[in-house]
């Protein structure tokens, strides 16, 4: 019975060591873009004017303020906080890298309520847009997340 | 019950010779090689029932906490709402950012979108005939 309790209890602490070793080679970086959208103004203020149309294309706001880009390395189930503006702040999360897929988990969340908790399946690479959550009076945040750049 | 002068001398002598008999190693020898034989050894202490069945509780109970509050895996009650619908097979660069990004209809596929305080929306709005996918939270006032 010594003998199977210490077998067990040596499998599981090797297992837990080797675990994050493995873990290690699944790291995933994501560019994350942040705009604040209002009716506020007529200004694009943008780091690349790429972006400019297509914001006219797939939103109706006349005001647009890009934040520098933030580039986060996910590694497979560890959270990566990024400070968004007016006090949210945005939670990654690697859940799975499939052959050309990643499975990332977006939070964002600003005093302790959950504007939007999402999962997403992005194909390596790819971009997806996330906002709604408000900003000042009339304003919205938007935030774009690419893999694979 | 009589009891005689000469009873309490001879029931201690008669205990102290049976402990005597008791306490001699070839007479201990036989108890232990006995127990041995047919009484197996209490196990260790991390796998008594004592210790197993509160620890275990402990560790169900710490299960549903992290099923509870891991985002990932949520079991809170929210409001989720999923509009996903394919476009055409296009394929185009579209910039973005320092370098191009080549898209396809399926290359975002939401799994899971819920949001505490307004409605979630997935919809895919078309860009020079390519589909964005965008998650948008209705917070009752400003749209998109």
């Amino acid at each position: 019975m010594r003998k199977l309790s210490f077998f067990v209890l040596s499998a599981v602490l090797i297992s837990l060591w080797i675990n994050p070793s493995l873990q290690a080679a699944e790291r995933v970086r994501v560019k994350v873009q942040v705009l604040t959208a209002s009716n506020e103004g007529t200004d694009f203020n943008l780091v690349n004017d790429a972006y400019r149309d297509q914001l006219i294309e797939l939103f109706s706001y006349s005001h647009y303020e890009q934040e520098e880009p933030v580039l986060v390395s996910l590694q497979r189930a560890e959270r990566s906080k990024i400070d968004l503006p007016d006090g949210y702040e945005l939670i990654l999360t690697l859940q799975a890298v499939e052959s050309n897929r990643v499975l990332v988990q977006a939070l964002i969340r600003r005093e302790g309520r959950q504007y939007v908790d999402t999962v997403l399946s992005i194909l390596n690479p790819g971009v997806v847009f996330l906002g709604g959550p408000p900003v000042g009076a009339n304003g919205a945040l938007i935030i774009v997340l690419e893999t694979g750049f | 019950m009589r009891e005689y002068k000469f009873e309490k001398p001879v029931l201690k002598a008669y205990r102290s010779w049976i402990e005597s008999e008791i306490r001699r190693p070839e007479v201990r020898r036989e108890k232990d090689a006995f127990v041995k034989t047919y009484f197996s050894k209490p196990p260790l202490f991390f796998l008594r029932p004592a210790f197993l069945a509160p620890a275990s509780s402990f560790a169900v109970m710490m299960f549903i906490a992290v099923l509870w509050y891991w985002p990932t895996t949520s079991l809170k009650p929210g409001r989720e709402i999923q509009m996903m619908h394919r476009e055409g097979a296009v394929v185009e660069n579209v910039a973005s950012g320092d370098s191009d990004v080549v898209v396809s209809p399926g290359m975002v596929d939401v799994k899971r979108v819920a949001s505490r305080v307004g409605t979630p929306m997935v919809y895919y709005k078309s860009n020079h005939g390519q589909p964005i996918t965008i998650i948008w939270i209705f917070t009752g006032g400003n749209t998109p």
